[in-house]
């Protein structure tokens, strides 16, 4: 009786009733919304996986008057159903980012299908993006969140944020920032990041300011400094010391030389003064950040949340700016790459 | 007997309830309402002696404990995973797998949670240490504790873990019954601890289920990724072996009772988990239900004196 028992519970324990069949499901690499003429379109880009197909994607349609309609209406074009959970990137237009992207958070937080990890990108001609021919094993989702990675640990002046750190930013009242996506010479390239305040698109920021903020959320391994003399910094930490009237960065880490244009042979009283002149740069670099953020009245770097996690009770929404901001740096320069002395520059 | 069943008794009631409860409570104050909760809790273990052994209350405690058990499962699975397969199917795997594992005898019931603890205890440790590399310490701040919620959340912490332990444990291997529950707590510390750490307290009080969707966090770089569902079987077990021993708790009505109850069980988690008010109401309520069933376990059974 019990092994009777037993062997029913294995049957209904295979899950057949929730069974998908793999041919049955449009597996989703990225999605592209726009907002026109009242209503939102979205465009799924399925991975395409005839083996005969040309392209490595491609999409299905769907319009409604808010998202959720608007993915639903996409059975209209296809018999099968998406499957979400592989989906690496939302990209939004201009007119839906200037709309404003807080309506979707509910939706995508409340629905199990997706996976919260898919990154944000703002594309301002979604027209082309639609008409970009994938390679086969490719799709515009993968290259968007290898690019947006690659970007960010190596280069770190590209910033955009994945959902969860989107929703994230909005429980805490911050503004974020979210990169831009778009083709040059027919290539997919990732530019300029944007300042999203209230979950509307505001500026484009800076490129030294993508790059304070993927520092300060410790998004990247490394980074590049301009002066006479070019530096890789690496192995960096970023220290961020919050007292009730002034706000202290101390950045620490190594650097190793990438180019020099001196004809000395960097022996070290060289090295001290160039080590001098970097971190002299990298204050500056970013004092000149954070001041243009004051200037510009928008909290870029959550100031105001570090503010509100160590002062509670004495927080308001402008105690950011009338704090005083110091940046200090004390970066060590201890790898001169393969050369013994510098071969000189032009 | 060794009573490692109380480790999973101690822990089944936070998933879906308790631990969602506690972190609404007390916000990131929650490591004090725990760590008094387990003081307390312990000494409260140390103190009592004997429970209640009325056949009626020993009834009422086991058939309810593991109700919630089937319930909490039930509705988890339902929004989590099978969405489309009926509640009814839903509930009755578990509770014909806990029917069967309660009538198994008492030397192969032991063989098995063996088995089962060690099992449940290395994929938790494992599924932790994975997490504890994406913990940040800032989400522990703003530090901004409030008596009142420290206060509730400790009351639910000592009612969710210690209800089903002194209801359905063996009191005679005190030793046993507190190093089990001992462990129980710890993880649950962690758990919590580990949700706060890697999402924010925000997010984690935003879901009704903190502690699944914190397993979904789990990844070591592109490559171990979506493996949830391996690190939701502790869980799992943990909601089977709390419900087979509720079962083994239910002593009226005799052999027709072993078919009642489980069906009567069945009818009220099929109703309860259609519900969403009545699922909204025992979020909120279910600690009053355990205060109650605590009590009655508590109450000593009043001694039938012969007449001389």
């Amino acid at each position: 009786m019990k092994k009777i028992i037993l062997i029913i519970i294995i049957f209904f324990l295979t899950g057949c009733y929730d069974y998908n069949e793999l041919n049955d499901l449009e597996i989703v690499s990225s999605m592209i919304v726009d907002y026109k003429d009242d209503e939102y379109e979205v465009n799924l880009e399925v991975i395409n996986t005839n083996e005969n197909g040309e392209n490595g994607s491609f999409f299905l349609k769907g319009t409604g008057k808010n998202i959720e309609s608007a993915i639903n209406n996409v059975y209209f074009e296809s018999a099968q159903t998406p499957f979400f959970s592989q989906m690496k990137a939302l990209i939004i237009s201009d007119s839906a980012a200037e709309k404003g992207i807080e309506d979707f958070y509910d939706y995508f937080l409340r629905s199990a299908d997706y996976r919260k990890d898919f990154y944000f990108f703002v594309c301002e001609k979604v027209d082309d993006l639609l008409e970009y021919k994938t390679e086969k094993g490719t799709s515009i989702g993968d290259l968007a969140k290898n690019n947006a990675e690659r970007n960010h640990e190596k280069n770190g002046r590209y910033k955009t944020n994945n959902f969860r750190e989107i929703v994230f930013h909005y429980l805490r009242n911050n503004n974020y920032l979210i990169g831009n996506i778009g083709l040059d010479k027919d290539e997919l390239s990732l530019d300029d990041s944007y300042l999203f305040v209230d979950g509307k698109k505001d500026m484009k920021v800076e490129r030294d300011a993508a790059l304070l903020s993927n520092l300060l959320d410790k998004s990247n391994t490394s980074f590049q400094i301009f002066l006479d003399n070019s530096f890789e910094i690496h192995e960096y930490k970023i220290k961020t010391d919050i007292k009730e009237d002034k706000i202290t960065l101390t950045l620490t880490g190594s650097g190793r030389i990438s180019n020099s244009s001196d004809n000395n042979s960097l022996d070290e009283k060289d090295l001290e003064k160039i080590n001098k002149a970097l971190n002299e740069k990298i204050e500056k670099l970013f004092k000149d950040v954070i001041d243009y953020s004051l200037s510009m009245d928008k909290d870029m770097f959550h100031f105001n949340y570090y503010y509100y996690q160590h002062y509670p009770k004495k927080v308001e929404n402008d105690s950011w700016k009338n704090v005083e901001y110091e940046v200090k740096s004390d970066v060590k320069i201890n790898e001169k790459g393969l050369l013994l002395r510098s071969l000189g520059g032009n | 007997m060794e009573n490692r069943q109380v480790f999973f008794f101690t822990r089944t009631l936070f998933w879906g309830f308790g631990l969602s409860l506690i972190l609404n409570l007390s916000g990131t104050s929650f490591w004090i309402s725990e760590i008094i909760g387990t003081i307390l809790g312990l000494i409260i273990l140390l103190f009592v002696k004997k429970t209640n052994s009325s056949k009626i209350v020993r009834s009422i405690s086991g058939f309810t404990i593991a109700l919630f058990s089937i319930v909490i499962l039930v509705n988890m699975g339902g929004t989590l995973y099978l969405r489309n397969t009926p509640n009814w199917l839903l509930a009755l795997i578990p509770i014909i797998g806990g029917l069967i594992i309660s009538t198994s005898r008492k030397e192969s019931l032991k063989r098995t949670l063996l088995i089962l603890f060690t099992f449940a205890f290395i994929i938790y440790l494992a599924g932790s240490a994975i997490l504890s590399v994406n913990a940040k310490t800032d989400n522990l701040l703003p530090f901004t504790p409030e008596l009142e919620g420290i206060i509730k959340a400790t009351v639910v912490f000592i009612v969710t873990s210690l209800t089903p332990v002194l209801a359905l444990g063996d009191m005679e291997d005190k030793k046993t019954l507190i190093q089990y529950y001992l462990i129980g707590t710890c993880t649950i510390i962690l758990t919590t601890l580990l949700a706060v750490l890697v999402m924010g307290c925000k997010e984690a009080v935003l879901y009704r289920y903190p502690e699944y969707i914190l397993l979904k966090r789990i990844k070591i770089y592109d490559f171990f990724t979506n493996v949830d569902n391996l690190f939701v079987i502790p869980m799992v077990i943990d909601f089977i072996i709390t419900a087979a021993y509720g079962f083994r708790n239910i002593e009226i009505f005799g052999k027709p009772g072993k078919v009642l109850f489980p069906l009567l069980m069945l009818i009220i988690s099929v109703i309860a988990t259609s519900s969403s008010t009545i699922m909204t109401f025992l979020y909120w309520n279910f600690p009053y239900i355990l205060i109650f069933l605590l009590l009655l376990t508590l109450f000593p059974k009043k001694k039938k004196y012969k007449n001389s």
